[in-house]
């Protein structure tokens, strides 16, 4: 009977299984994952995998042609894209790749912090996996100043002014190890040493520590508890590697389109000259972070507190698994945590766009907090909605809905007390704007601000009070007409 | 669908994939690697589809939407590279 089955085998599996008996590589390693884990959000972790290896190829063969020097990096940069065969679609390839790591990154991170894949025992997996991501995006800040353009030095330079509000003792050695004696040549250089040398070994020691992890605590569960039949382990070999290599070959693919498509175009060369008139803004993964640095309150002597603040954010990001330390993973019983992570991202969004689109302009204060407030307010009132509505007890019958439709009607049958409820909500607007101008804005008295509370407060309660009475108004008459 | 017929999909894919390998083989890399770039993609998908068509366990677990969606997809990007 086993005969009959060897011989049925596939010649590769065949193969494998010669090599796999004599070196015992699927006895000690690639345990079979679950099958609830064939879905290729279970798998960013392994995509981000293959996009640093293909980083790797890539910016090795990029590598024989560039020169890590200020006067020939970006004359070799741009001998690659425009003399050497397949250069431009390797160079472009080395970028978009180096995109989709940082955003496959990205996803994985807030697959991971919503589904709690982080918790007990995995608490180590999730602080590694954080710094691989902080590495990932210093490996993007590194590689950026390679070519030598104007905006990519220009932008750098100003990173490492930012870090200038560090304490001395901390920015000397740091600075120190970015720029050397602080020349152009010592610059380029060690940008070029970490981009190629030291965040790529650390990575790969970080990848092979992570993977020993994950083969001893194997995959975790669904968030939401495993379903029949989903704890069935499958073969690593070949379901789980045919399953790996079709969504690795069809991202890779989707990355050599826009490469083909969007061939990339170099800004100008460097030079002080440009620089001078270049508008700084760096690449779109730190937008969001230099959005924050343009905040009117953290210009000039607060710089050192909005540094203070993203690193607390990165610090308490990483040791999340260890503040929330319930064992509920599902997320629809974590509502504080998932609108907390929503609203992270929201916010992380919101700021990208907000750098995009204003380079180099400082944000005022009272703009801030209506666009940060705001968004995490929309944020907040969605993910409550999508609560309520999730831990319903039964859904909308069709009459509910019919009723709810023609409470739309209420407004038009009392236009009187619509009347004074837009009258009310135009004063409660009023005040607010003015209170938030006056909170942000030096210069208003104390009475302005207590009096504008104050018409505030009186506005809300009465809106509260003439609401009430609309609804309680409806659903009298729906009782009467019953 | 049966698995002779899958393998037989499968087999028929493998051709085209050699065939585009072929006409990216005499292509000029300079001036045509965008071209090249999107032959590549088409390669891949293929690879994609291969796999999937040959490792499926049962006749059942096959999508159709996503042969569809693979086949749209290969025929698209063989139409832009020849564009």
């Amino acid at each position: 009977m086993n005969e009959n089955k060897e011989e049925k085998q596939h010649p590769i599996s065949r193969l494998i299984n010669f090599f796999d008996e004599r070196i015992g590589f699927s006895k000690t390693f690639l345990k079979p994952p679950p099958v609830h884990t064939l879905n290729p959000f279970a798998w960013l972790g392994a995509l981000a995998v293959l996009a640093f290896f293909a980083q790797g190829i890539t910016g090795v063969l990029m590598m024989l042609y560039y020169v890590p020097s200020p006067d020939s990096a970006y004359q070799s940069t741009t001998n690659v894209i425009q003399k050497i065969p397949m250069g431009s679609l390797l160079e472009t390839f080395h970028l978009y790749m180096a995109y989709a790591m940082i955003l496959i990154v990205f996803m994985h991170l807030m697959r991971n912090y919503f589904g709690s894949v982080g918790k007990k025992p995995r608490e180590m997996m999730w602080v590694v996996g954080f710094v691989m991501g902080v590495l990932t995006l210093g490996q993007a800040l590194t590689g950026y100043l390679l070519p030598w353009s104007v905006l990519s030095k220009s932008a750098t330079d100003v990173f490492i002014g930012t870090l200038g509000v560090l304490p001395p003792q901390l920015f000397l050695p740091v600075k120190y190890l970015l720029t050397g004696t602080g020349s152009d040549a010592q610059e380029l250089f060690h940008f070029f040493v970490f981009h190629t040398v030291v965040i790529p070994f650390t990575l790969f020691i970080l990848i092979v520590l992570k993977l020993y992890m994950y083969e001893i605590h194997g995959h975790a569960p669904p968030a939401s508890g495993m379903k029949k039949g989903q704890e069935k382990a499958v073969p690593f070999f070949w379901d789980a590697t045919w399953y790996m290599l079709m969504i690795g070959a069809a991202f890779v693919a989707i990355v050599i389109v826009v490469s083909s498509i969007f061939p990339l175009s170099l800004p100008p060369e460097y030079s002080p000259q440009a620089a001078a008139q270049a508008v700084v803004q760096p690449d779109w993964y730190f937008l969001w972070l230099y959005q924050v640095l343009k905040f009117q309150f953290f210009a000039g002597p607060n710089e050192p507190l909005a540094i203070a603040l993203i690193t607390l954010f990165f610090i308490v990001l990483a040791l999340i698994p260890f503040i929330d330390r319930k064992n509920e993973r599902d997320p629809m019983k974590r509502p504080w945590y998932v609108t907390l992570g929503a609203i992270m991202v929201a916010e992380i969004l919101v700021l990208t766009v907000w750098g995009y689109l204003t380079p180099g302009q400082n944000a005022p204060t009272g703009q801030v907090i209506e666009v940060m407030g705001g968004t995490a307010a929309i944020v907040i009132l969605i993910f409550i909605m999508a609560y309520r509505w999730r831990s319903a007890p039964k859904r909308l019958s069709v009459e509910e809905v019919v009723r709810t439709v023609r409470f739309l009607k209420v407004p038009f049958e009392n236009r009187g007390p619509t009347l004074l409820f837009l009258i009310l909500l135009s004063i409660g607007s009023y005040s607010m704007a003015s209170l938030v101008t006056a909170i942000t804005v030096p210069g208003y008295s104390l009475m302005y601000i207590i009096g504008n509370s104050l018409l505030l407060g009186i506005s809300l309660y009465a809106m509260a009070k003439l609401l009430r009475y609309l609804v309680v108004n409806y659903e009298m008459a729906v009782r009467n007409r019953k | 669908m049966s698995y002779n017929l899958r393998r037989n999909g499968a087999l028929a894919l493998v051709i085209v994939c050699i065939i585009i390998a072929g006409v990216v083989w005499t292509m000029n890399p300079i001036s045509q690697q965008n071209e090249i770039g999107i032959l590549l993609s088409a390669e891949l998908v293929g690879f994609s589809m291969i796999t999937y068509l040959y490792t499926r366990p049962s006749d059942e677990a096959i999508s159709e939407l996503w042969l569809l969606i693979g086949m749209l997809t290969l025929a698209f990007l063989i139409g832009m590279a020849t564009l």
